[in-house]
């Protein structure tokens, strides 16, 4: 029998084997891996992104089993509790007719009331495109302690690309970081370094959704104090409720605005923690959808061949003169009388009129209303920071 | 009542360390995310440095199923390799550390290399994830593989102390 080969001798006790350099050479590799990806971009994650094609394909195999045994296994138990339910079911469905009635009113109300406006469509969609959802189910879930991110069996094929949002019947759930041919990697708002904006639904407090592994989200005002204290903050941030629910405030352009979120809820030590709506029961099929932000003005400037020439101080304005802005001109249904109206004893030196108001074309998004918010430049609204995604 | 024969045992803690590493991309509920599943990994890579079953294709093994972890959890890629090849000889520093012939001192050295790997993951977290990485889910299962670990002993080693070699990457 042939001694083992042993490449270093240190000394008669201690030999170096072959071993020993393979585990040194794999560990410096491993550390050389970690080191080639730090501020790496997404385009080299293709290797992440074809592995994630396979694991998904076979993780949908791989938990066919157990889904089809949870399904039996709901059922069964279902069937225990079905009488009860059937009762406050049709207690619950006489209570929502009542509402029913009362949501038809009001958004028969609300389409009137928009009419009279003349809101475009696409403040109304702000930036989402429903009808271009992609449905996916999500296959894989990375419950790793590192990382929290789920893979959907959706992925280029499907028309589905990194920064889609990814949303169930419950809520938000998170944006795509990753896309590979038939499946797309989504990173949850639960995770470490996912942020996303968000506001109070009746409030419209501004604030960070902040992932916190394994925690419920933190939420956090922290990038709103790093600037100039305003009173409407600090008024907002009063006002915020126990259990207020939590919406999309669309600060940043990433999500669109108004997605139900969770709920607010103030912690024994006094933070803010939400309940993601996400979290009510398990993520299983989900929405994909594309969403373009709105561009700011002056980065889709258009033909300014209806604008309104600037307006004369309004100081020097004639007894007909409106005192609106000149920003209200460019809605002409706008009824005016009320302009006329207001007391002459307001002061109208703050007015200052833009050069020229250029009119909204049907293809042309509009200026988004909140991006003149405090939270309109904040770093909460950057894409998730940390590990090259 | 059957009694397992040795490679029976051994080749079921090879498939729990492979189930450590799978199963929680399977969406099987939150039982089976990490934490609170152990990373049985560290239980092979202790058993087998103990036992002193280095080699290459040990550690390469091991490194695959790092790779492995990492694709799965969309980590950057080396992580996981980093510390499951790491664990190795930390463990076999820790078996011969605590060499006595008594459980306790197996089940402390096993502790004693959990310890080691979450100094390498302090380590390596921020170069990987950027500052403020989240180490306290990593912490929190390398609690439940320590205290888990007892349970688990047969399947990766014989009786404590009884098969301490010496020399670093001998059988393999």
């Amino acid at each position: 029998m042939a001694r083992r080969k042993s490449l270093i001798r240190r000394s008669p006790g201690l030999r170096i084997g072959r071993g020993a350099l393979v585990a040194g050479g794999l560990i410096v590799a491993a550390l050389t891996l970690v080191g080639l990806q730090v501020g790496v971009g997404e385009p080299t994650r293709g290797l992440a992104a074809e592995g994630d094609d396979l694991s998904a394909g076979v993780g949908r195999v791989a938990t066919a089993p157990a889904r089809g045994l949870d399904h039996v296994f709901s059922r069964f138990v279902g069937m225990w509790t079905a009488a009860a339910r059937v009762e406050r079911l049709e207690r619950e469905n006489a209570e929502l007719r009542a509402w029913q009635t009362m949501a038809e009113q009001l958004a028969e109300r609300n389409a009137r009331y928009e009419a009279l406006l003349g809101m475009p469509q696409s403040v109304m969609g702000e930036g989402a495109r429903p009808d271009q959802t992609i449905a996916a189910q999500l296959v894989l879930d990375a419950g790793g302690p590192f990382r929290r991110t789920l893979v959907a069996n959706a992925g280029a094929e499907h028309g589905v690309s990194v920064g889609y949002v990814v949303f169930n019947e419950n809520g938000l759930i998170g944006r795509v970081v990753s896309v590979g041919r038939r499946s797309s990697r989504v990173l949850l708002i639960d995770d470490d370094s996912s942020r996303v904006p968000v506001m109070g639904a009746s409030s419209r407090v501004r604030a960070v959704l902040v992932g916190d592994a394994g925690r419920r989200p933190q939420l956090t005002t922290e990038p709103f104090a790093l600037r100039p204290p305003r009173l409407d903050f600090i008024v907002g941030a009063q006002s915020l409720r126990d259990g207020e629910p939590l919406v999309t405030s669309g600060d940043g352009g990433v999500f669109p605005r108004g997605m139900p979120v969770g709920e607010a809820r103030l912690a024994q030590d006094g933070s803010w923690r939400v309940t993601l709506l996400a979290s009510r029961g398990s993520i299983d099929f989900v929405r994909i959808m594309p969403f373009t932000p709105i561009e700011a003005p002056e980065d889709s400037t258009v033909a300014d061949r209806n604008a309104i020439p600037p307006a004369p101080p309004l100081a020097f304005s004639g007894p007909s003169s409106s005192l609106l802005p000149p920003s209200a001109v460019s809605a002409p249904s706008r009824p005016t009388l009320q302009a006329a109206e207001r007391p002459s004893s307001r002061s109208t030196a703050a007015f200052t009129p833009p050069p020229a108001v250029p009119v909204p074309e049907d293809d042309e998004p509009p200026p988004q209303p909140d991006t003149t918010g405090p939270a309109a430049t904040t770093p909460a609204a950057e894409a998730p920071s940390g590990p090259p995604l | 009542m059957m009694r397992l024969s040795v490679n029976t045992l051994r080749r079921i803690g090879w498939g729990l360390a492979v189930a450590s590493v799978i199963a929680p991309a399977l969406q099987l509920g939150p039982l089976f995310a990490q934490p609170p599943l152990p990373l049985a990994v560290l239980w092979l890579a202790y058993g087998l440095a103990a036992e002193d079953h280095g080699g290459p294709r040990v550690y390469i093994a091991l490194f695959a199923l790092g790779l492995l972890h990492d694709q799965l959890s969309y980590n950057p890629y080396g992580v996981f390799a980093f510390l499951y090849v790491s664990a190795y000889p930390l463990g076999w520093l820790a078996a011969r550390a605590m060499s006595a012939p008594n459980f306790v001192a197996l089940w402390g050295g096993f502790i004693a290399q959990c310890a080691g790997v979450a100094l390498l993951a302090l380590l390596i977290a921020p170069l990987a994830f950027g500052e403020g990485a989240p180490l306290l889910p990593l912490i929190q299962t390398l609690m439940f593989t320590a205290l888990l670990f007892p349970l688990v002993r047969p399947f990766y080693m014989l009786a404590p102390g009884a098969s301490r070699l010496s020399g670093l990457g001998g059988r393999s």
